[in-house]
């Protein structure tokens, strides 16, 4: 495991943070922490980088086996950007090399995957939010770590910064490095993540491999000549959940075990209707991620 | 501890702000020292008896030179403040700590830097007394050139607890302004209200006044003039004020364990 966290509590004052978080992560994983804002995401990462003081619970690294700090074998970006706003992109990045040992071999390759190597002289305080979120990206793979710890990366990036982000976590998770990514963004986590755990409120309601816990849901609409035996026909079917008419006019169907769109339309020509319109729709995921959380209450 | 000071002087050498507290410092450090040098007493008092110019030379020089130059001090207090309280608005604390650093690599690394400022202090003093010192003093021999050069050490002490004080403050408020304000405030007033109606051996012990009592002001000893009624031992003082600022540092690392960062 690269890391475990144990029933990791925080308190803030009378306000519960986080209550018995635990959670392990396989190296090589991508492992997603999804939920809405403030519900524990950056609690629970900064606890497990140490910047703040859990109330109770612990955590490892690499299962206690590293040699001196763990923490200069991650690189992360935790809520905001840090960094000296007075000195340069450049300086700033040896600061970092410095601290975790490395030489500065490193700064421009990664200011170039970054894209930011042109203005790698300016301060940091004459950069955009953007800019400032992909410095921050490149800190944290300046030393080639095993494990990327990313709080909301896609974060002040416009949509072509968004792709690139995500074709990036995309390329290093390839070369069989651990990412730990946290977002409220359930695209962000189905796009990326092969494992998640959805927090809310500080607790976990339910976590495991991507495909099973986002994977279900599909949903298929149709329209025929007329609505009101379709609608008919369709409550009668046994694999059929839900049935309902959508704001288009359009009938939405659910289903508690898979059908194929052929079957559905195999089964509503049998009974004499003949379908104009047919389509598999995922279901939005928004409408997802407020069904897991509404189980968790 | 040379990668910690190297890492800290990366932080500060471009700083603009860092150059001209620094800047400003010398200046005010040589244009008090040149002219209250240049004041003349007139008259027939019992001042006039006093001969003024064996203040600005070998080897009395380095008493009134670390005398005057403790007053800017606050100046570099201010400086200490605003680069320790940088780490808090800019978060870069909690950024370092995420590269790889212990809290105790930080704080370890804020002494080191304070260390080395308190010695750059104590060095420019150093260099402007023998300037001065040669250009004005009447004979020059190595003995009398050297004879209160302990006057530096003290200097350097009296620097280094001032920092150590300011780096708490920074740490305790958080924000450059209060900060400031703070330190300010306490220095040049609560501290003198405070000590006001205690008496003066209690009074003496208060940590400014404890460690101004470390370069007492030099007319007390040329003109015969007592400004205070207890004479407490020098030695005292010395410990107290390290005692003092490894108070300070003590608290700042408590402050820091305890808080999130």
């Amino acid at each position: 495991m690269v890391l475990s966290v144990n029933n990791l509590s925080k308190q803030y004052g009378k306000l519960t943070a986080l209550s018995g978080v635990s959670f392990s992560i396989e190296r090589g994983s991508v492992f997603g922490i999804l939920g809405p804002n403030g519900s524990g995401k950056t609690t629970t990462l900064g606890i497990v980088l140490g910047v703040i003081n859990s109330t109770a619970g612990s955590y490892t690294w690499f299962d206690n086996k590293t040699a001196g700090n763990p923490r200069k074998k991650i690189g992360a970006l935790l809520e905001t950007p840090n960094f000296y706003h007075y000195l340069s992109a450049y300086r700033n990045l040896q600061i970092a090399a410095d601290i975790k040992g490395i030489g500065y071999d490193n700064i421009d390759k990664v200011l170039e995957i970054v894209n930011l190597h042109e203005r790698k002289n300016y301060r940091f305080s004459t950069f955009s939010l953007g800019m400032k979120q992909r410095l921050a990206i490149a800190a944290a793979l300046l030393a080639d770590p095993e494990i990327l710890v990313l709080d909301e990366p896609t974060n002040g990036l416009d949509p072509r910064g968004i792709v690139e982000i995500r074709e990036l976590i995309h390329a290093i998770s390839g070369q069989g490095k651990t990412i730990i990514l946290a977002s409220h963004m359930l695209d962000e986590v189905e796009k990326v993540c092969t494992h998640v755990a959805v927090l809310q409120k500080g607790k976990i309601i339910t976590s495991g491999k991507v495909s099973d816990i986002l994977g279900t849901g599909d949903i298929i609409e149709v329209v025929a000549g007329d609505m009101e035996k379709l609608k008919m026909e369709a409550q009668a079917h046994p694999a059929i959940k839900s049935v309902s008419i959508n704001s288009n006019g359009r009938l939405e169907l659910t289903f508690s075990s898979p059908l194929s769109t052929a079957e559905v339309n195999d089964y509503f020509y049998k009974r004499g209707i003949t379908v104009s319109h047919l389509l598999l729709r995922k279901k939005t995921l928004e409408a997802q991620f407020l069904e897991l959380t509404r189980q968790g209450k | 501890m040379k990668k910690l000071l190297s890492i800290e002087l990366k932080k500060i050498m471009p700083y603009p702000t860092f150059w001209i507290f620094a800047g400003l410092y010398i200046v005010m450090v040589v244009l008090a020292f040149c002219s209250i040098a240049s004041l003349k007493i007139q008259g027939n008092g019992p001042l006039a008896m006093i001969q003024l110019t064996s203040y600005y030379t070998f080897p009395d020089i380095w008493h009134t030179l670390t005398y005057i130059a403790g007053f800017f001090n606050l100046l570099l207090g201010v400086l200490i403040i605003i680069l320790v309280t940088n780490e808090f608005t800019f978060r870069t604390l909690r950024q370092n700590i995420i590269d790889g650093w212990t809290l105790t690599n930080f704080l370890t690394a804020k002494i080191i830097l304070l260390v080395f400022l308190a010695l750059c202090t104590a060095v420019f003093v150093f260099l402007f007394g023998m300037i001065y010192g040669l250009i004005k003093s009447p004979s020059v021999d190595a003995a009398d050139m050297f004879a209160q050069i302990s006057f530096l050490l003290a200097y350097f002490i009296q620097a280094l607890a001032y920092f150590c004080f300011a780096l708490f403050m920074g740490t305790l408020f958080k924000k450059a302004g209060t900060g400031i304000i703070i330190f300010l405030v306490y220095s040049k007033i609560a501290e003198p209200l405070i000590g006001w109606k205690l008496p003066d051996n209690i009074k003496a012990y208060l940590p400014f006044h404890n460690i101004s009592k470390l370069i007492d002001i030099p007319a007390v000893k040329m003109a015969g003039i007592t400004v205070y009624n207890s004479e407490s031992p020098l030695g005292i003082h010395f410990a107290a004020t390290l005692i003092y600022s490894a108070a300070f540092i003590f608290a700042t690392y408590l402050l820091l364990r305890k808080r999130d960062n």
